[in-house]
């Protein structure tokens, strides 16, 4: 986002809300892989409560039937229209919500390998159709849908989720952007060349240096960039689509005259990797990868342009969004509600320290599982032993992020660090108690 | 260090459980739900809630200004 400081990318309509509303410089993601992160976005728990662990069974290569969310867990969407709302899915929806009520739908399970011949599923107050193939870059067609579906008149209020394909693999970009960039210059990461170094990746373990998500070598079949300029280019194009989408929606907002009567939220489902040590995708937790954007434009709640550094986390999505339309709160929820940080102050007790967790494995991409601590300071990466993998060690990064933000200087095994090891150790084991992950090692 | 206080339980099961008050019996796929509207919000109009979700967008400020963060150039 131009707005987050990036100097190729102009991003004029999230900036806007930006301007207009709260950003939140340290929002991150408890898990950074696609259907996991939506699933906590839908029920604002965990991946080891919600049960959707990884991405797999999520698309058609796996077996098409998608990644479900046990039914006894109800989904923001359910909730609020216990609560008066009419819900509408434009998009990704990516897990199988098609056993949910919506009052509409146009959208997908999985991911799309061809963006402009979409294959959506359409639902109308309850009454399914056939997946039909449509035609048009799928984004921008989805969001006329949703642009139509907020120009109809409703009696209740409404929650509209628009929820975006882009930028991910395999980064087609719509026709107008096409020459987006051209002979534009894109900067290399410090660490692009880590892998030529002696030794190669220093001071990471092999679980970073074996990770299957390398620019220009990995081959796992329809979505592996050839160079860091064409990925850069084609991610930051689908970025431009993303904002160009969001202006289209908060112009038919303003010109119905609702603009500030609605609450805007404006996040990812995960961040991603653009050539820091070679690496593509997201999985691992290096700040490229978990942090994402999250603004909120809501003028009855938030001061236009204020910046909050409170970490906020996924899994605090449900519960903001339940405060803001006056919902009960489910004491199952496992993250906490933004709006005391959207109203200027923030609580003494705070989150200060929070879990990460990653589990799919081997799949294509080779990234081991692992769980993590982040405090405000420090992080620790476990990549601990799986049974059926008895070779792969167990490995662990550390970081002072306040000294090393770009995690270049792995403190780990330095004796200097080994109090602070035990202690983040027994963090992760107390956030693991308090948040009943019950997951093995061998990851269910 | 502190983090939310949740109550624990032996399963994920038995923990999504504990809300039984809230999900147990609920008729998901049921277009009359209105057991939770009556409770709260009672006589405001709710905001409408537009929620945008790009896929796999980053933040690009995170390590701006700060040291031994360089970038190499072509």
């Amino acid at each position: 986002m131009s707005c987050a400081g990036n100097a190729i990318i102009r991003t004029p309509n999230i900036d806007r809300l930006a301007r207009e509303g709260m950003t939140f410089q340290n929002a991150f993601v408890v898990n950074s892989l696609c259907a996991p992160s939506r699933a906590t976005i839908y029920t604002g728990m965990y991946s080891h409560t919600t049960g959707v662990l990884d991405n797999a069974h999520t698309t058609g290569e796996f077996n098409g039937k998608g990644q479900t969310i046990p039914k006894d867990i109800p989904l923001l969407s359910d909730l609020l229209r216990q609560a008066g709302y009419e819900v509408a899915m434009f998009g990704r929806a990516n897990i199988n919500v098609e056993d949910r009520y919506w009052d509409y739908y146009l959208g997908f399970k999985g991911w799309l390998a061809n963006y402009n011949k979409s294959v959506l599923r359409e639902c109308i107050a309850g009454q399914w159709t056939a997946p039909k193939v449509y035609d048009g870059y799928v984004d921008d067609l989805v969001t006329e849908r949703a642009i139509a579906w907020i120009k109809q008149k409703h009696e209740k209020p409404t929650c509209t989720f628009v929820w975006f394909n882009a930028p991910h693999a395999p980064f087609y970009r719509p026709r107008r952007l096409l020459d987006l960039y051209n002979g534009v210059k894109i900067p290399k990461p410090a660490t692009f060349d880590d892998d030529l170094k002696n030794p190669p990746y220093p001071g990471k373990p092999s679980a970073v240096a074996l990770a299957n998500n390398k620019i220009g070598t990995t081959v796992i079949g329809g979505d592996d960039p050839r160079s860091l300029e064409e990925l850069v280019k084609d991610h930051y194009a689908g970025v431009v689509d993303n904002d160009d989408n969001v202006g289209s929606v908060v112009k038919e907002l303003e010109k119905n005259g609702s603009l500030d009567e609605t609450a805007i939220i404006f996040s990812s489902d995960h961040g991603f990797f653009l050539g820091e040590w070679r690496m593509y995708d997201k999985r691992l937790m290096h700040e490229p990868s978990i942090r994402v954007p999250l603004i909120v434009r809501y003028p009855a709640l938030v001061k236009a342009g204020t910046l909050s550094g409170s970490m906020a986390l996924n899994i605090d999505f449900v519960p903001t969004i339940f405060e803001i339309a006056g919902v009960e709160r489910p004491v199952t929820l496992q993250g906490r509600s933004l709006v005391p940080l959207l109203k200027g102050g923030t609580p003494d007790d705070w989150r200060k320290d929070w879990l990460y967790e990653y589990f799919e494995f081997p799949q294509l991409e080779h990234v081991r599982p692992h769980r993590g601590i982040r405090t405000e300071r420090y992080k620790l990466i476990h990549y601990y032993q799986l049974p059926k993998y008895p070779k792969l060690p167990e490995e662990f990064e550390l970081y002072d992020l306040q000294h090393d933000p770009g995690e270049l200087n792995n403190l780990y095994g330095k004796p200097a660090h080994d109090a602070l090891v035990k202690q983040l150790l027994h963090r992760i084991d107390e956030l693991r108690k308090e948040t009943h992950d019950h997951t093995t090692n061998g990851m269910t | 260090m502190t983090s939310p206080k949740v109550e624990v339980a032996e399963s994920r099961r038995t923990f999504l459980k504990a809300g039984a008050g809230v999900l147990s019996g609920l008729a998901l796929a049921q277009p009359s739900l209105n057991s939770l509207a009556s409770s709260v919000g009672q006589g405001a109009r709710k905001p409408n809630i537009v929620f945008f979700l790009s896929e796999g967008m980053r933040r690009r400020d995170e390590l701006r200004g700060q040291r031994d963060y360089s970038y190499a150039q072509y």
